[in-house]
C-alpha cells in the first residue's frame, strides 16, 4: 500500500514544471491556482482591516489621516468582496469538487475555466495597481456622484479591475451550470446530486444573471468619469439613485454568491459528521434555487433612506422578509439532521456548527434591517457592519474554512493536525464574536460606519472589537501555518478518511488527473449514512496509515 | 465534416449539448448585460419623454432602417452557412460567412457615418454637447443629452459585440477556405452563429427604441 | 438536415423584412403609448422567428429552452422593481 501511494501518479505530481500549472486545464489545478490567489487577497484585505481596527482603538483619529482611513476600508471592502468572498468557495472548492461529485472528468469548458483565472488575476492586478498608486476612497459601493464627479482617487482603475474580475465570475458560473446539466455520470439523477452541487448550480445562476448588470453599471461609471457622458449626473437630469438600483441588483444577490456555496459545504459536513442522512433533501435543494431567485427581488432594502420612493420601500421590505424563509428552511433541516445523529466534533464539524449559529444571528439581524422603520434608525451604522460580517465572515468564511479542512485530505493527500485545527476553529469563533458582537451594540447606540473618529463613550466597545480583531487575525494565520506544515509532515490520508459518501471520496487522494482511474463511476443515492455503522472510524485510525511522514 | 470529441466528453452528443447550452447560458448573461443599460434607458425615457422624442428625431431613420435590413440579411447568411457546413459544403459555408463579415463591416461603416454626423452636430455628450432644435428654436427639452448618452452607450456596446463576432467569423472563414488543413467543426460555426444572431436580436430591439420614438410628431 | 430547410430560412428572412417595413410604417402614425407597444411586439415577434428558426431553438432540448427564457424572465425583474420606485416617487426632478 505504501509504495502504491508513493508511486501513484496524481494531478499534483503529473508534471512539476511551472508551465504545466500556468497552462493547465485540469479543474483541480485551476482550483489550486484560485486557492493560492484568494489566500493572497484574503491576507491583503485582512491587513487593511487590522490597520483600521487599530485606528479605532482610540476615539480621536490619531493613527491614520482621514483620507487614509477611507482608502483602507475601501480597500478592505473591494478586495474581500470581489477578490476573496465571491470566488472563494465556488472557484476553489467548486472548481475542484463539482466535477468529481457528479462523476465527470472535468468541467464542461476547461479552457474557459483557466481563462477565468487569468481574467481574475488581471482584474486583481488592476485593483492592486489602483491601490498602490493612490488608492480609492469611495467605499466598495462606488456610489455616484461621489465616484463619478467628486472623488479624486483612482476610481477608474479600481472599477475597471472589478469589471474585469466580473467576467471570471460569469465564466465560472456558466461552467457550473453547463457541467451540471451535461456532465453527470450514469445514474446521477438531479435528486441524487450532492447538495453542494445544487448550491453551486444556484450560485452559478446568480453569477451569470447578476454580474453582467454590475459590469455594465461600472462601465457607465467609468465612461461618465472618463468622458463625461453623464448618465448619473443630476446636472443633466440623471439620477444618482439609478446607480444604486443597478449596483444592488447585483450586489445584494452577490451576498448569496458568497453564502450559498457555504451552505452547500455545510450540508456535506453536517451529514458526514452526524452520520445521518440529510433531513429534507429536496427542501434544501429547492431552497437554494429559491434563494437564488428571491435574492434578486430584495435589493431596495439597501436604499430605504436614499430617496427611493416610500412605496417601493414597502415592497422591498416585504420581499426581503420572504428571502428569510428558504434560509430558515435550511437551518431547520441541518438541525434536524443533527438530531439523533452520531456527532463527531471534528474540525470541519466545528466550522459547520459555527456557521449555523453565526449565520442564524446574521440572518435574524437581517430581518431588523429589512424592517423599514427599524432600518431608518440603524441604517449606515455599525449594526449593519456587524450584520453583514455575521453573514459574510460568520457564514461564508466559516463555510470556506470548514470546506478547506473537510476536503484538504482529498486535495493534498495529507491530514492536517487535528488538535491544532480544532483549536484554531474555536479561536476563530471566539475572536469573531468578540470583534463583531460589540458592533451590534455600537450601531444600535448610534455609531455610524465609515468614520475614523468617534465620541468617547463608544471607546470600550471599540476596544473590545479591536481586541477581537487581533485574536481573529492570529487565528487566521494558524491554518495557514499548519496546513502548509501538513503538506510535508502531515499523515497520509487514505481515499476516504472521514468515511464520507460522495463520488469524490471513491478516488485516490490526491486524485489522478483523470479523476476516476477505474472508469466513470455509477452514482447511487446521496448521503447513504447510517448512524450505527462506524462512528469510531470517522476519525482516521492510525494503524490504517502506517506511513507517518512523507519522504 | 469532422467532429472530434474533446477528452473530457464521452461522445459527440454530449459535446454538442454542452457547447450549445453554454452559448445559450452566455446569451442569457448578455441579455442582462444589455438589460442593465436598457433599464437606465427606460427610466430616463419615462422621466423625459419630450427630450427622448426630440433626440430621436435627430437620428437618421433611413440609415437605421437600412442597417436593420443589413443585419437581418447577415443573420440569414449565417443560418445558411450553418446549413451548408452540416450538408458537407465547406466552400459554400466559407463564402456565406465571408459575406456575413462584409455585411457586418457595412453595418459598422454606416454606424461610423452616423457617429461622425452626430459629432459635427455637437450631439456627442460631454463638454461640447449642444442641442439646437431648428424646428422650434427655443430651449431644448430636458433629458436630450441623456438620450444621446443612452444612444452612444447602447449602440457602442452593440458595435463592440459586432467587432467580436466579425473576429470569430474571420478565424472560421480562414479555416474554411484555406487549401490545406481540416475544416473547423460545424459545432464551432453553429455556436458562433448563435452569438451573431443574438447581436442581431439586440439591434432588433435597439432600432425601435432609439429611432422610432414618436416619429409622427 | 431536410432538403427544403433552406427554403424555410428564406421564408423567415422575408417575414423579418416585412416586419421591419411594418414597424417603420406604423411609427409614422402617432398612436401615443400604443406606438411603443407595437414596436416592442414586432421586435418580440422578430426575435421569436430568429431564435426558433435561425438559432434552431425549435429542435433543441429542454435545458436550452430554459436558458433561452431565463434572460426574458430575469430582465423584467430588474425593470419592474426599478419602476416600482420611479412611478411612485412623490417628486421627480423636472
Amino acid at each position: 500500500m505504501t509504495t502504491d501511494h508513493r508511486t501513484r501518479r496524481n494531478y499534483l505530481n503529473a508534471n512539476y514544471s511551472i508551465w504545466s500549472w500556468l497552462f493547465t486545464t485540469d479543474h483541480k489545478r485551476v482550483g489550486i491556482l484560485y486557492l493560492l490567489s484568494v489566500t493572497f487577497f484574503f491576507f491583503i484585505g485582512g491587513a487593511a482591516a487590522v490597520l483600521f481596527r487599530l485606528e479605532l482603538m482610540t476615539p480621536r483619529g490619531d493613527l491614520t489621516l482621514p483620507e487614509t482611513y477611507n482608502k483602507l476600508f475601501t480597500l478592505h471592502g473591494i478586495v474581500m468582496i470581489f477578490f476573496f468572498l465571491v470566488p472563494s468557495i465556488p472557484a476553489v472548492l467548486g472548481n475542484f469538487f463539482l466535477p468529481m461529485m457528479i462523476g465527470a472528468r472535468d468541467v464542461a469548458f476547461p479552457r474557459l475555466n483557466l481563462a477565468s483565472w487569468y481574467i481574475f488575476i488581471t482584474g486583481g492586478l488592476f485593483t492592486i495597481w489602483a491601490i498602490v498608486t493612490g488608492g480609492v476612497d469611495t467605499g466598495w459601493t462606488f456610489y455616484t456622484p461621489y465616484s463619478s464627479t467628486y472623488g479624486n482617487t483612482n476610481v477608474i482603475a479600481a472599477a475597471l479591475g472589478v469589471f474585469i474580475a466580473g467576467f471570471s465570475s460569469i465564466l465560472t458560473g456558466l461552467n457550473f451550470i453547463v457541467t451540471t446539466h451535461t456532465m453527470r455520470a450514469p445514474g446521477m439523477r438531479w435528486f441524487r446530486l450532492p447538495l453542494f452541487v445544487w448550491a453551486h448550480y444556484a450560485t452559478g445562476l446568480i453569477m451569470v444573471l447578476g454580474t453582467p448588470v454590475l459590469a455594465v453599471t461600472l462601465l457607465l461609471l467609468i465612461l461618465e468619469r472618463a468622458l463625461g457622458i453623464g448618465i448619473f449626473d443630476p446636472a443633466l437630469g440623471g439620477d444618482p439613485i439609478l446607480f444604486q438600483h443597478l449596483f444592488w441588483f447585483y450586489s445584494h444577490p452577490a451576498v448569496y454568491i458568497m453564502v450559498l456555496p457555504a451552505m452547500g459545504v455545510v450540508s456535506e459536513i453536517i451529514t458526514c459528521f452526524a452520520r445521518n442522512r440529510i433531513f429534507g433533501y429536496r427542501f434544501i435543494a429547492f431552497s437554494s434555487l429559491a434563494i437564488a431567485i428571491l435574492g434578486f427581488l430584495v435589493w431596495g432594502h439597501h436604499m430605504f433612506v436614499s430617496g427611493q420612493s416610500m412605496y417601493a420601500g414597502f415592497v422591498f421590505s416585504f420581499l426581503s422578509m420572504l428571502v428569510a424563509v428558504p434560509s430558515a428552511i435550511k437551518v431547520f433541516n441541518w438541525t434536524a439532521t443533527l438530531y439523533k445523529g452520531t456527532v463527531t466534533w471534528s474540525t470541519p464539524m466545528l466550522y459547520a456548527l459555527g456557521f449555523i449559529g453565526l449565520f442564524t444571528m446574521g440572518g435574524l439581524t437581517g430581518l431588523f434591517l429589512a424592517t423599514l422603520a427599524v432600518d431608518v434608525h440603524v441604517h449606515d451604522t455599525y449594526f449593519v457592519v456587524a450584520h453583514f460580517h455575521y453573514i459574510m465572515v460568520g457564514g461564508a468564511v466559516m463555510g470556506y474554512l470548514g470546506g478547506v479542512h473537510f476536503w484538504w485530505p482529498k486535495m493534498t493527500g495529507k491530514l492536517y493536525p487535528e488538535n491544532w485545527a480544532r483549536f484554531s476553529a474555536i479561536l476563530i469563533f471566539f475572536g469573531f464574536n468578540l470583534t463583531f458582537f460589540p458592533q451590534f451594540v455600537l450601531g444600535y447606540l448610534g455609531m455610524p460606519r465609515r468614520y475614523h473618529a468617534y465620541p468617547e463613550q463608544f471607546q470600550v466597545l471599540n476596544v473590545m472589537s479591536s481586541a477581537g480583531a487581533s485574536i481573529l487575525g492570529v487565528a487566521y494565520l494558524l491554518p495557514l501555518g499548519y496546513l502548509i506544515w501538513s503538506l510535508r509532515y502531515g499523515r497520509r490520508a487514505g481515499r476516504n478518511p472521514w468515511r464520507a459518501t460522495g463520488l469524490e471520496w471513491t478516488t485516490p487522494s490526491p486524485p489522478p488527473t483523470e479523476n476516476f482511474p477505474d472508469g466513470t463511476p455509477i452514482a447511487g443515492d446521496a448521503y447513504q449514512y447510517s448512524s450505527v455503522d462506524d462512528w469510531d472510524l470517522v476519525l482516521p485510525a492510525p494503524e490504517e496509515h502506517p506511513e507517518e511522514a512523507a519522504v | 465534416m469532422t467532429m472530434s470529441v474533446a477528452h473530457h466528453f464521452d461522445d459527440v452528443e454530449q459535446q454538442k449539448h454542452a457547447a450549445t447550452l453554454g452559448m445559450w447560458v452566455f446569451l442569457a448573461s448578455e441579455v442582462l448585460f444589455f438589460g442593465g443599460l436598457l433599464a437606465g434607458y427606460a427610466v430616463y425615457r419615462a422621466l423625459y419623454p419630450e427630450g427622448f422624442a426630440a433626440g430621436s428625431r435627430h437620428l437618421d431613420l433611413w440609415l437605421g432602417t437600412l442597417n436593420t435590413a443589413v443585419l437581418l440579411t447577415s443573420s440569414l447568411t449565417v443560418a445558411l452557412s450553418v446549413e451548408a457546413i452540416y450538408s458537407g459544403n465547406r466552400r459554400r459555408a466559407g463564402y456565406l460567412l465571408a459575406f456575413t463579415i462584409v455585411l457586418g463591416i457595412a453595418f459598422l461603416t454606416v454606424k461610423g457615418f452616423e457617429y461622425a454626423h452626430k459629432y459635427h452636430e455637437h450631439l456627442v455628450p460631454g463638454a461640447h454637447f449642444q442641442f439646437v432644435d431648428h424646428a422650434e428654436g427655443d430651449a431644448p427639452p430636458q433629458g436630450v443629452e441623456l438620450f444621446f448618452s443612452c444612444y452612444f452607450a447602447l449602440t457602442g456596446l452593440h458595435a463592440v459585440h459586432m467587432v467580436i463576432g466579425i473576429g470569430l467569423f474571420g478565424v472560421l472563414v480562414f479555416e474554411l477556405l484555406r487549401e490545406k488543413g481540416n475544416a473547423p467543426s460545424p459545432l464551432r460555426i453553429e455556436v458562433a452563429g448563435l452569438y451573431w444572431h443574438f447581436v442581431d436580436v439586440v439591434w432588433v430591439f435597439l432600432f425601435p427604441l432609439l429611432y422610432l420614438i414618436h416619429v409622427a410628431e | 438536415m431536410a432538403h427544403d430547410s433552406t427554403r424555410g430560412l428564406y421564408l423567415v428572412f422575408v417575414a423579418l423584412l416585412l416586419l421591419l417595413a411594418a414597424t417603420v410604417l406604423v411609427a409614422q402614425v402617432d398612436w401615443g403609448v400604443l406606438n411603443v407597444a407595437v414596436a416592442l411586439s414586432v421586435a418580440g415577434i422578430k426575435t421569436a422567428l430568429i431564435a426558433l428558426f435561425f438559432m434552431h431553438l425549435h429542435s433543441e432540448r429542454g435545458s436550452v429552452h430554459i436558458y433561452s427564457l431565463v434572460g426574458i424572465f430575469w430582465l423584467p425583474l430588474l425593470l419592474v422593481l426599478i419602476f416600482a420606485d420611479y412611478v411612485t416617487r412623490a417628486q421627480v426632478s423636472g
